[in-house]
């Protein structure tokens, strides 16, 4: 329990400066692993699979904005 | 009856209708997963509705409350796991079934118990719904202020096994929900200074981290790393034999019957609707040692009595607009989002809603007949194969989404973790959840309608307790809260004289 609060709490805190895809995407993998969850591929499938509904849902269908990806920033500054 | 065909018009759109069927599916979905409760995914799903039509949204809470009360007997059949705590009775002869090798027959016979206990609970609902909410028009804001307290004081003596932790729950609901700005005054409220506190909380904020947090951090506990093997999964359908049907009729009656009841009561919820069928069911069948070894008495009387309670908990809830559990809660809320005053006059101003969303619990108990077929369910177990700790982030992050689009303030995330931590260590130390949602919501209530009352009186606050109307309400308040005092004196002499 307080291995996944603690998980929490980092996630809430880098939702907003990492991006809401980035951050979800690694809390898929990481809460899993820090629970003794070892079959990465499994997890790995699962979250892109999770990610891409919630983008269906809530990017394209219902068009909520989210906190932006820094990722995609990045990759724009560097162009 | 024009209320309802009119408001049926407008339940066979293509909105409700797809939400339903949809909300339907995923609610036997939720309830199948041991772990998730309907609870939590009507909490999850509110701050997408949003921007929905509130028919529509309402829509998705019906499916999936009704949903989820018959998918908790998937794993009960099969696995002896409720998936809910209301079909904790299921598992006492569904699992003897499914050990039997008929865990198939089981499965039908609870979606059809699950359906025909919510079709009769829904037309209480329409039928009692209404007479009530008549009564209502002789009420003033003395008469809401009382109906806001006994409300909050019998959820809160009611809900959980110590009255004193209930009653301080509300009292935890009633502070937050006096947090921002004051309606009547304009004065700002403990917000020390922080703009994002003039709104005061946000409801669904708090809601969603008080009943989500916790199952996922418990779920985070058991650390389920495999889920379910195929083998344990394997299912065939079996139609039903002539006269089956018909000898699960008088248990079918009784259930619905005891679990309509329950429902109305403020309190008790669908565990206790299903364990009250179940003894009935034993004590009036001739064989009463043959239940716990598969009898589908047994299973029809645990389902039946379950979604029973479903529909009429609405009752006080759209009638009085006193929440008796805290689904009902949900609905005033998911009402409240959409801007309408959920209380005695939602009746009058919004026929259509409120007759509407009465259709809708009726027909998505319907759907449950056709959900409940072994090809249908035989999908839904497969999900239960997902292992445990992969939901856990999924489920944080549906909750964060949730959170952040009904503001997009970051603020609110934290504010939901917050609830949701306390909500974890209140639960351990076994103080119910439900009075502080009560609180929250009836505070304000109770609050506008007092000082309404003293505008009214001109500072007179005898006028409270004068009319006949609010003297009764008074009254049956202090009787509530009292009653279990007494109990407890009276165990305590109990003892000692012993």
């Amino acid at each position: 329990m307080i291995i996944a609060a603690v998980i929490a709490t980092i996630y809430v805190a880098l939702v907003v400066p990492l991006g809401f895809y980035t951050a979800s995407f690694l809390l898929m993998l990481a809460l899993p692993m820090a629970l003794g969850f070892r079959q990465l591929v499994y997890a790995l499938i699962v979250a892109l699979v999770f990610m891409v509904l919630i983008y269906l849902v809530f990017s394209v269908l219902l068009e909520k904005p989210l906190p932006r990806e820094a990722l995609l920033s990045l990759f724009a500054a560097g162009a | 009856m024009e209320f309802y065909t009119n408001a049926l018009a407008h339940v066979l759109s293509f909105g409700p209708l797809t939400a339903m069927i949809g909300a339907t599916l995923l609610g036997v979905f939720i309830g199948a997963l041991p772990g998730l409760n309907p609870v939590m995914a009507i909490a999850l799903l509110l701050p997408l509705t949003y921007s929905m039509d509130p028919l529509v949204a309402l829509a998705m809470v019906a499916g999936i409350y009704n949903g989820s009360m018959y998918g908790g007997a998937i794993p009960a059949i099969l696995l002896r796991i409720p998936g809910t705590p209301a079909s904790i009775a299921t598992t006492f002869d569904g699992f003897p079934m499914a050990d039997k090798g008929e865990a198939a027959k089981a499965l039908k016979i609870a979606s059809w118990s699950s359906a025909v206990g919510g079709i009769a609970s829904a037309i209480a609902l329409m039928t009692v719904g209404p007479l009530l909410a008549r009564v209502t028009l002789f009420f003033g804001p003395a008469e809401y202020f009382w109906i806001a307290i006994f409300g909050m004081a019998s959820v809160g003596v009611m809900v959980g096994s110590d009255p004193v932790k209930g009653i301080m729950a509300a009292v935890l609901g009633l502070l937050i929900g006096t947090l921002g700005i004051d309606n009547l005054s304009g004065q700002a409220r403990f917000t020390f200074g922080q703009t994002w506190l003039l709104g005061g909380l946000d409801l669904i904020v708090v809601l969603v981290g008080l009943y989500a947090l916790p199952p996922v951090l418990q779920l985070a506990e058991k650390t389920d790393l495999k889920g379910l093997s195929a083998a344990q999964l394997k299912l065939t359908n079996v139609p039903f034999k002539p006269g089956e049907v018909r000898g699960l009729i008088p248990t079918w009656i009784r259930a619905s019957g005891i679990g309509i009841g329950v429902g109305i009561l403020p309190g008790a919820g669908g565990n206790i609707a299903a364990f009250l069928s179940y003894n009935a069911a034993k004590n009036a069948s001739d064989d009463p040692s043959s239940f716990g070894k598969g009898n589908p008495q047994g299973v029809a009387a645990a389902e039946c009595g379950n979604n029973a309670d479903n529909a009429a908990s609405m009752i006080p809830a759209l009638s009085l607009g006193i929440p008796g559990n805290v689904v009902a809660a949900l609905v005033l809320s998911a009402l409240t989002i959409h801007g309408l005053q959920p209380g005695p006059q939602l009746f009058h101003q919004n026929p259509v809603l409120v007759g509407g969303f009465m259709m809708e619990m009726l027909l998505t108990s319907v759907l449950i007949f056709a959900l409940g077929g072994a090809v249908a369910t035989r999908v839904f177990a497969q999900f239960q194969r997902l292992p445990g700790v992969l939901l856990v982030p999924s489920i944080l992050i549906l909750m964060c989404v949730g959170v952040y689009v009904i503001n997009g303030r970051p603020v609110d995330l934290w504010v939901m973790l917050a609830a949701g931590l306390a909500g974890y260590f209140l639960e351990k130390v076994n103080v119910p959840l439900a009075p502080i949602i009560l609180g929250m919501i009836l505070g304000p209530m109770a609050e506008q309608s007092v000082r309404r009352a003293l505008l009214i009186s001109r500072g007179d606050a005898t006028e409270l307790l004068t009319r006949p109307i609010s003297a009764a309400l008074a009254l049956a308040t202090l009787l509530v809260i009292a009653w279990p005092i007494a109990k407890a004196m009276r165990r305590r002499r109990g003892t000692k004289a012993a």
